[in-house]
């Protein structure tokens, strides 16, 4: 029993140290606050492509609607650490989104002065240091494709953009060690396609794992 | 349809995927760099893809890059947003760009005139108050592209460093960048490396090698901001410790420069107990056999094995002898370094 609590626990702080992580990242590429359906997005991603980097998938089952991946669970996560003053939110307002539904939206930044010191103390953690290093790679890719590129980006996405899932449907990417989701296979294979003459690092699979999907999405345009 | 661990993904084509792999060679390469060289870094290669997308001749006109990707505020006009800056599609001369560390996403200043670089480094330093934000200066008008690092901001000229964009990687250079490198950071303890696990007992950390790699791959990024510098790639006899590449204008082609094989000498390990001569000399001889295999199998121009001596004063022989004449016919480059466990140490080496 008291393991069970201590594993979920963890599992709590880990998505909220994912979150910080995600915004410290963000705002040292210059998008110092990250809207609603942009923060869903890179959560998003940054679960895809966690096997990449031998990392575990924090939140497996996002909603899939035409605004792009929807984490009720983030969204939980991201409340509870407004709540707790260490994230700031502004900009609330109503939007009506792409699927006709009214929902409140916001733009999310850190509070340097409380976020700061828990990421140090992350850091201090192989296991953290290791997470907050894949997040800062994650968000410097998907940086690159700016805030519309990024809110579009989950329609490409090999998981997320699997068209035998429905609107409306969850997307799953578990996957296991042998078989991990589509998003990090697609990653995995740029690695296996340029050896033995070059191995790629765990960053460069994503970095380049995001740029097939900006040239997808320029193709698309 | 592309197959991984034996799994078909419909629609994601190896084709596709080696392109897009060719056209962003070395992407996520400089991952874990002081953020200063990762810029830098970052620069060089924005102006590689644009070089190579729309040829040498294209850009006729200096940018500066600007370490901040929030930009400034104190500018009448917009900022042009510019998504992908590193595509190549875009014009980088005539402008103040503004980037984070990864130098993807960026804000534009355009600058009109750009006739007098003393007046343009005058707006910098004094209009928009940027002369402590680090920076980086792409000159095209010379025969040769120049890229001039301002780490500590425009302002503080004494402080940068001129970096060609094309060329230069040869072996003497390699070394020499090391030399560099080892007397300002590694050969002492005041160079912060933190190599010792206890100075005054002569026992070194057991990640000095792990450091030193470090180390060394920053500054060949810092010398050579075109570079992929690639770390531990996986061989038959074992994995390789740094490698330099040099990307070519044609999509992924690159020449693969040198192979660097690092060993640390010890007269004893991390915990205390002793390594000895005879087991030092294998390890010499060890790394010989590596680096010479890694040379062959990955076709490199050059190879070099390079040592880090952290043995006892009294122990520091001549740690080459009996694998001289086999280096010299495979052509390997057998370097030696000194590193030492105090100030005074280092001091008295050096009288």
């Amino acid at each position: 029993m008291s393991a069970e609590l201590d594993e979920e626990a963890l599992s709590h702080l880990r998505r909220r140290v994912r979150l910080i992580g995600i915004l410290s990242a963000a705002e040292e590429a210059g998008l110092v606050s990250l809207p609603t359906q942009q923060l869903h997005t890179v959560g998003y991603f940054a679960d895809a492509l966690a096997p990449v980097w031998g990392l575990r998938i924090l939140d497996a089952r996002v909603l899939k609607l035409r605004a792009g991946p929807t984490s009720p669970l983030l969204q939980a996560d991201l409340d509870r650490l407004v709540g707790i003053g260490v994230v700031i939110v502004s900009a609330v307002r109503h939007i009506e989104d792409a699927d006709g539904l009214w929902r409140l939206d916001a733009d999310y930044c850190l509070n340097r002065t409380l976020a700061q010191p828990i990421l140090d103390k992350a850091r201090t953690f192989e296991r953290f240091a290791t997470e907050l290093d894949f997040l800062r790679e994650v968000i410097f890719a998907l940086s690159g494709l700016g805030a519309m590129g990024i809110l579009s980006a989950g329609t490409s996405d090999a998981s997320y953009g699997d068209e035998m899932i429905d609107l409306g449907g969850m997307v799953d990417i578990a996957g296991d060690e042998s078989e991990p989701n589509a998003t990090a296979r697609v990653a995995i294979r740029f690695r296996e396609l340029l050896q033995p003459e070059i191995a790629l690092s765990d960053s460069e699979m994503v970095h380049l794992y995001v740029r097939e999907l900006y040239r997808r999405l320029e193709t698309n345009d | 349809m592309t197959e991984v661990l034996g799994l078909p993904i419909p629609g994601w084509e190896d084709g596709d995927l080696r392109q897009t792999a060719n056209a962003n060679f070395g992407l996520g390469n400089d991952a874990g760099l002081p953020e200063s060289i990762r810029f830098l870094v970052g620069v060089a290669r924005a102006i590689r893809k644009r070089h190579q997308e729309a040829g040498m001749g294209s850009e006729q006109t200096p940018a500066i890059f600007f370490l901040r990707p929030t930009g400034v505020a104190n500018v009448s006009e917009e900022m042009r947003k510019q998504p992908m800056l590193d595509n190549g599609q875009t014009q980088l001369g005539g402008s103040f760009w503004f980037v984070g560390p990864p130098v993807c996403r960026a804000l534009g200043l355009p600058v009109p005139d750009w006739s007098e670089d003393g007046k343009i480094f005058d707006k910098a330093i004094n209009d928009l108050d940027l002369g402590d934000v680090p920076a980086v200066f792409f000159d095209p008008r010379g025969k040769r592209p120049t890229l001039r690092h301002y780490p500590a901001g425009l302002a503080r000229a004494d402080e940068v460093v001129v970096s060609a964009l094309t060329g230069g990687m040869d072996i003497d250079r390699v070394i020499e960048i090391i030399e560099d490198e080892t007397q300002a950071h590694l050969d002492g303890p005041a160079g912060g490396a933190n190599l010792w696990k206890d100075p005054k007992k002569h026992w070194p950390s057991d990640r000095a090698e792990k450091k030193i790699q470090f180390a060394l791959k920053v500054a060949m990024h810092h010398a050579f901001p075109t570079a992929v510098i690639r770390e531990e790639q996986p061989q038959m006899a074992g994995r390789l410790d740094l490698e330099v590449e040099e990307p070519l204008l044609e999509e992924g082609e690159f020449i693969r420069h040198a192979i660097l094989e690092l060993k640390v000498l010890r007269s004893f390990r991390s915990t205390g107990s002793k390594v000895s001569p005879k087991e030092v000399r294998e390890i010499v001889k060890e790394g010989v056999g590596q680096a010479i295999s890694y040379r062959k199998e990955r076709k490199a121009k050059s190879a070099a094995l390079c040592c880090f001596d952290m043995r006892v004063k009294s122990a520091r022989e001549k740690c080459f002898s009996g694998v001289t004449a086999k280096a010299e016919r495979e052509k390997l480059e057998l370097q030696v370094w000194p590193i030492y466990a105090s100030a005074a140490e280092r001091r008295a080496a050096n009288r």
